[in-house]
Order: C-alpha cells, then structure tokens, then sequence
C-alpha cells in the first residue's frame, strides 16, 4: 500500500511540475510574455491590440493572480485559449485525440501481446536456432528509429508495391457511415499501425524473453523439472505469475513509447492526429496549444502507469495476503 | 572488567529482544552466550560492534563508557572490538583481491607505511592464521570457506582486539577445520591480550571452550554455573 | 558461464573504428567537396554511388560529412547523461531529504513524455547544437539513474559494507574505494546504451526538423530528403542511406557493450 501511495504521489507531483513548466516557461524566457503566450511579436501589432492580448491574459496582475487563472483554465477544462486558431485548446486537442488513438491503442495491444508470446516462446526454446534468429532480428530492429521505418515502408509498400495508401485516413470520394468507410479506414490504418508496432515490438520482445529465460534458469525451476514436474506446470506455476508483473508494467510503459512514436508516424503518413497538431503548433509558434497538448500527454502517461502500477499490486500475491507491501 | 553492560535493553524495531541485562567479560576470559536460533544474540554482537543501538543501558569497554542510548557509538574506542561473522565471505569485499583488503585496511590505520610494508605485514598475519601469501592476489570467489574465515580473522586481529567476537563463527565450517580455527583463535588472544565472546547455539561448544557461560532466554542473560 | 561475445565486440568496434574515422576525416572517403554542384537529383551511379539530392550535392559526401555531427551530438549529451544520472542516482540513495527529493526528481522524470517535452522545449528555446545536447541530456539521464539506484542498493546490502564500516572505514572511503568500483561496470555498459538512446532522439528531433541546420546530421539529411520531394524522384538512396547509417551505428554501440556487460555478470557469479 504503501508502494501505491508512493506512485499516487509522484504522479501528482509530475503534474504539478508539467503545469509548473508551462506556467513558468514564457514568463522566464527572455523576450515578451504576450508574444509567448499569443504567438504574435509585438511588431505584428497595433498598441490597442497588444493591450487587449495583455489584459486578457491577466499579465497585468501580479504572477499569484496569474497563477490562479491558469489553473482555472486548467480546471475548467478549457486548457487554455489558442489565438493562433481562435478557438479553445481543449476544442483542438479533442478533435484530433480520437485519431491519434485509433493508432496508439491497437499498436499498443499488438506489440505488448505479441512481445509476451512470441518472447515467452523463444524463452522455452532459448538457445534454438529459432530463439536466436528471432533475438538477432529484434536486436536489429531495435537499432532502427521510428522514422525510419516508417520510411523504409512506404517505400516498400506504397511506391515500390503501390499496396497501401500513405497518407491521410480516408480516401476522397468515399462516404462516412458506410462499410466501404470502414474498410477503407482500416487500409489506410493498416501501414501507421504496423510501422508503430514493428518500431515498439523488439524492446517488448527482448524484455519478455529476456525475463523469462532468466526465470527458467533458476535453480528452483530445474529442481521443479528434475522433479517430473511437466512443461505446462512449469510455466504456469513458475513462469507465469513471475512474469506478470514485468508485462503489465512494461504495457504501462508502453502507451508512453507509443505516444512519442505515433507523434513520427502521424507526421510522415500525414494523419490529422495530436501530433501533427503539435508540429503545426510549433511552426505556427502557437505557445497555449503546445502546452495544452504537453498537458495532456502527461496526462494520458501518468494514467495509463498509475493503471499499470495499481493492477501490479493488485496481482501480486503476497500483497493480496495482506502482508507488508 | 574489560567489558561490562549495565541494564542493557535491546529492540529490533518492534520485536524486544533484551531486556535490562547486565553480563560482562574479564581480562583473559572466554565467555559464551548461547540460546536458540533468532532470538537475537547477533543482534547483541551487531550492537556491541557499533551497527546497532541500545534502547537504553549502558556498555563499558575498559571502563570508559563505550555506547549508552544517549551517547553514540565511539568509534575510535570500538575497533578494539572485533567480530567473526558466521558467513566466512561476508566481511569481504567480493570485488577486491585480499591482498588488496589487507594492504587498504593496513595502511588507513597506520598499521603500516608504504605498501611494500603493507604486504609484508599481511604475509605475517597469514602465517599466523596458518595460510599461504599466495592467496594475497586471489579473489574472495577463489578461496574455500574455512581460508575465508581465517582470513576474517587475520583481519580482525590486525587490531589487537580487546574482544574478539566470534557470531556463530564456526557454524558453517566442517569439524576439523572448526577445530583449526578455534585453536588459532585461542592462541592469538594468548598472545595478544584480550578476551572472546563465543556467540553460540551450540551448548557442547560453549560448555567446552568457555570460562563462564550466560544463556540467552527470554529477553535475559543468565549466568550458568558450568 | 556463458560465452565472451567475441565476434560481437570486434564486430562493433570495427564499425565503430569506421564511424570514427568517418568522422575526423570525412575527406578520406570521398574526393568531392561538400558544396561542389552537380545535377540535381541524379541517380545512384559509379560517380555517385548514392546520387545527388536536390541541390546537386554529392549524398555520399553529405553522408560521410553528417557523421561528425550526429556522433558529436550523441556522445555529448550522453556524457553529460551519464554525469547527471550517475550523480542523481547516488544522491537519491542517501537518507533523509536529500536521498527522497532526488528520489522523487527520478520517479517524476519517469513519467514524463520524453519526445513530446523535447519538441516543446526545443520550440521554445530553439533549435541549436548546444540546445539540444542540453535538452537530450535533460531527459535522458532517467534511465542511467535508476540503474545506479538500484546497484547502490544492492551493494549496500551486502554484509561485506557492514562490516567495512566496524572496521574503521569512514563513509567517504567506503564510497570511493568499494562503491565506485563496483559501480564502474554498470556505468560503462549503460553509457554505451544510453549513447544509442540519445542518437535516435537526436536523430529524431533532426527529422522533425527540430535539429540544427546548420549542422545536418542524419537525422537532418533525411529530413532534407523527405521535404523535398525524395519521394517523387525515386531517390530511395537519398532517403534510406542516412538510415542505414543510424541503424550501424547503434549495432555497433550495442555490441561493444555487450562485452561489458557479460564481464560484469561473470564475476558475480
């Protein structure tokens, strides 16, 4: 419990350092708050604009008062106001969050479930001809950015074989509601996804063989062997409840690496998703929808760890007993 | 009295492990303590090395207060005090090769100079326990568990201990070499001066070596007749 | 005890040799210049065995120029990954404040985005070498400081630090004489990882065009690539040789440290 208590409290002092940063950020930085925090340079603007920007943003009243207000917009769910777009940063985040998850969550649940199978195989089989083919392709494939692979396969799959569409999530011309919009969804999903999985799947891989050959190499499962005791016993009495507490924590890591990798892949495939808004943002120099964007990732972080931590205590047997943690 | 302890009370977080016990070891003596397995008596050796504090009394080592539940632990004053733990590989540093240890141990203390000095006294002290100077550059991982314990022991005795602690010293060694290691021990304090605590569950073991024998019973130290 | 890795090592340490070499004298391995103009966008031939891109420099050479940049980014930052974590990893041992608030700054650094905080960041400070040596090193220390965590941990445990302590050794002995050398092992083979981790973030940032570009490194040149149109002219070399590269390069870190960490196991055992 205590354990718990411990990640509670860490995630809450991650937010308050994330909103710490983005309150502090424009108001450190050499230059003027107003420009940080509207995007436009003083220059741009007539003096009665630049008052107005000024006011609004409180940046008369003392940094207390400031304080305050941002965090009632972080409160009342407005996160902030983009003057660049003219509309609020939640408006913006929510509707290009729901895109950038139909890739996250799928290459999520494919690259953790395959890692712990196909890594859990090559575990009972370690040494095997299959077992180091499988890890030498891993290793390689874990040296390869994101990037580049996305790359690699649009020139695979898109231009050398024409197979998949590269861009965008629907093609033109194809009507919304219809079983035709679904399946052409899912083939301009297709790529993205894979591309996400084949960056994040090695580690997943390595880790699950890794920790599970180690677990087969103590002495208490060769003894457990030398016993009679059969393969699936093995496993399920041994190698299973050890391993799950790595995999679920390495799924609450995940989402962190797929959030990070789909903001690659969006970028190249041109998926109108959360982290091709943060790169528009950043051209476009629009301060609040950075942050509101920043704000929300960590967000989505801190949730899917503190979810991961919570189910480990909660599968963890000798916590359950009721021992100390 | 070389040491005495006066209404020495012990605890282990919540679990009470002495309660206002008094004993103490004259110049010369072998005392034992013995009692069951995990009732504490490592804990009691653990506090009279420094590592852990009493819930009150007092410890005097040569009359000189040495720990109390006010006072901490005077170092200096403590080195006099050495232990020989149960685990032979325990006191060692699994990375550093002995000669090594014993050269760092000499030359912090001042025991020697130069490490030429160094080696030569630690060549000295090995005879002394009955080892070779070859096992100088071996590692811990390279030697058996009886040259192991004599080793813990040739480095306790570098500094002329005023009491030497032996904390179930012998338990994981084989009979004959049990037997090598307690005679080494009773001859360098023959030499040296000094007294010994034998921390035992072994009764026959205590009954044969010691002068004066407490039993450990019950958070009390009683003395038994032998 | 398992088998040294051999092949591994010399594997890696020829490619890092190469990499190396790439990098101080870039001039060895190609005749042209980095600004001498051809045509634009030519084709992979015996002249130009990566073609040219699209302002009629020779790729090849803009590849061998490029590794100096991306190996200076990458070990920069991961030095200063190493110094940082090292030290917030031994703090976050101690007792009391000191040993909970480094403790907390490890676990609260876990947590974040990396790649997203890094693009924030760099678009707030902008895009300079010394930026985003800065930054990389700023988020990227996490990983080298719970290792050291944990084997401080572990060393402490031992019945051997106990015993230094009675003894006579004072604590500052102790932590140069037993903990840094037992720590040095851990230390070298995740500075070598870690040098990998901060060249995919480099090379990532580069990409996304948050590198500086007055000093292309891979990541940048496929960045180039990909903006001006790689695509549409076929010139697949352009686009995939700087990758390649990366991907080389991270191999041969990965295999030197290996080697390393397979000696530290065997001494354990």
């Amino acid at each position: 419990m205590k354990q718990y208590r411990r990640s509670i409290l860490s995630a809450l002092l991650c937010f308050f350092v994330v909103i710490a940063l983005n309150f502090l950020l424009p108001r450190l930085l050499p230059g003027d708050p107003v420009a940080y925090l509207t995007g436009f340079a003083e220059e741009d603007m007539s003096p009665e604009k630049y008052e107005s920007y000024r006011s609004a943003l409180h940046l008369d009243e003392s940094q207390g008062k400031q304080f305050l207000y941002y965090l009632r917009s972080l409160a009342d769910g407005t996160l902030g106001y983009s003057y660049k777009k003219e509309a609020v940063v939640s408006a913006l985040i929510g509707e290009k969050l729901g895109y950038t998850l139909q890739i996250t969550l799928p290459a999520v649940l494919l690259a953790t479930v395959l890692g712990l199978f196909w890594g859990l195989d090559c575990a009972y089989k370690r040494g095997s001809v299959g077992d180091k083919l499988s890890s030498a392709l891993n290793i390689v494939g874990n040296a390869v950015p994101t990037f580049v692979l996305a790359l690699a396969f649009i020139v695979v799959f898109c231009f050398k074989k024409r197979l998949f569409p590269y861009t965008g999530l629907n093609s033109d011309g194809v009507t919304p509601g219809t079983a035709a919009y679904v399946l052409d969804r899912l083939k301009h999903l297709f790529l993205p996804v894979t591309t996400l999985v084949a960056a994040t799947l090695p580690s997943r891989f390595l880790l699950m063989r890794n920790t599970a050959a180690g677990i087969l190499d103590e002495k208490y499962v060769l003894y457990a062997r030398e016993r009679g005791l059969s393969k699936r016993k093995i496993k399920r009495a041994y190698v299973l409840p050890n391993i799950a507490q790595p995999f679920i924590t390495m799924v609450g890591m995940s989402v962190s690496t797929c959030v990070g990798g789909s903001l690659v892949i969006e970028n190249i495939f041109s998926i109108p998703g959360m982290g091709r808004l943060l790169t528009d943002a950043i051209y476009s120099l629009d301060y609040p929808l950075m942050q509101g964007i920043l704000f929300v990732t960590t967000a989505m972080m801190v949730l899917a760890i503190i979810l991961s931590d919570t189910v480990c205590i909660l599968v963890d047997p000798k916590r359950r007993a009721g021992g100390r943690a | 009295m070389l040491l005495r302890a006066e209404k020495l009370s012990l605890a282990h977080g919540q679990k009470e492990i002495l309660n206002n016990a008094d004993f103490f070891v004259d110049e010369g003596e072998i005392v034992g303590i013995y009692g069951r397995s995990g009732c504490g008596k490592s804990t009691l050796a653990r506090l009279l090395c420094g590592v852990h504090a009493p819930k009150s009394g007092e410890v005097y080592l040569d009359g000189e207060l040495l720990v109390s539940a006010d006072r901490a632990y005077q170092r200096k004053k403590g080195l006099g005090i050495q232990p020989v733990y149960q685990q032979p590989y325990s006191s060692l540093d699994y990375k550093q090769k002995i000669g090594a240890g014993f050269t760092e141990l000499l030359r912090y203390h001042g025991f020697a100079g130069s490490k030429a000095e160094a080696e030569n006294m630690s060549a000295e002290l090995l005879e002394r326990v009955g080892l070779e100077p070859n096992i100088l550059s071996h590692r811990p991982h390279q030697i058996s568990g009886g040259e192991a314990q004599r080793i813990a022991l040739a480095r306790a005795l570098v500094f002329h201990p005023r009491l030497l602690i032996l904390d179930e010293a012998t338990s994981m060694l084989d009979v004959s070499t049990q037997a090598n290691v307690l005679a080494l021990v009773k001859r360098a304090m023959k030499e040296n001066g000094g007294s010994v605590l034998l921390i035992s569950h072994d009764r026959e073991l205590v009954g044969q070596l010691c002068h004066r024998i407490y039993l450990f019973e019950n958070h009390e130290l009683k003395e038994k007749r032998q | 005890m398992k088998k040294k890795p051999y092949f591994a090592l010399v594997l890696g340490l020829a490619l890092l040799l190469l990499f190396t070499l790439m990098s101080a004298a870039p001039g060895l391995f190609t005749d042209y210049g980095l600004k001498d103009m051809f045509p634009q966008w030519l084709r992979p031939s015996a002249e130009h065995p990566l073609g040219t891109n699209a302002m009629g420099y020779d790729v090849a050479t803009e590849l061998f120029y490029a590794a100096r940049e991306t190996l200076y980014v990458g070990l920069c930052s991961s030095v200063l990954c190493l110094a940082l974590g090292t030290l917030i990893g031994v703090l976050s041992v101690r007792t009391g404040v000191v040993g909970a608030f480094f403790n907390a700054l490890i676990n609260i650094f876990v947590l974040l985005p990396r790649l997203i905080c890094l693009i924030v960041l760099s678009g707030f400070l902008g895009a300079s070498r010394q930026n985003l040596i800065a930054l990389i090193s700023l988020f990227n220390w996490v990983g080298i400081a719970r290792n050291v965590r944990a084997k401080v941990l572990h060393i402490h445990e031992q019945p051997f630090m106990e015993a230094l302590r009675i003894q006579g050794f004072s604590r500052l002995h102790i932590a140069l004489c037993h903990v840094l050398p037992n720590l040095s092992d851990v230390l070298l083979s995740r500075f070598l990882l870690g040098v990998n981790s901060c060249i995919m973030l480099e090379s990532t940032l580069s990409f996304l065009g948050f590198g500086d570009l007055y000093h292309p490194s891979w990541g940048t040149m496929i960045n180039f690539a990909y903006k001006r149109g790689a695509f549409l002219r076929q010139a697949y070399a352009y686009l995939l040789s700087p990758g390649l590269c990366i991907v080389l390069l991270s191999l041969s870190f990965y295999f030197v440290s290996l080697w390393f960490e397979d000696r530290q196991n065997s001494i354990e055992e």
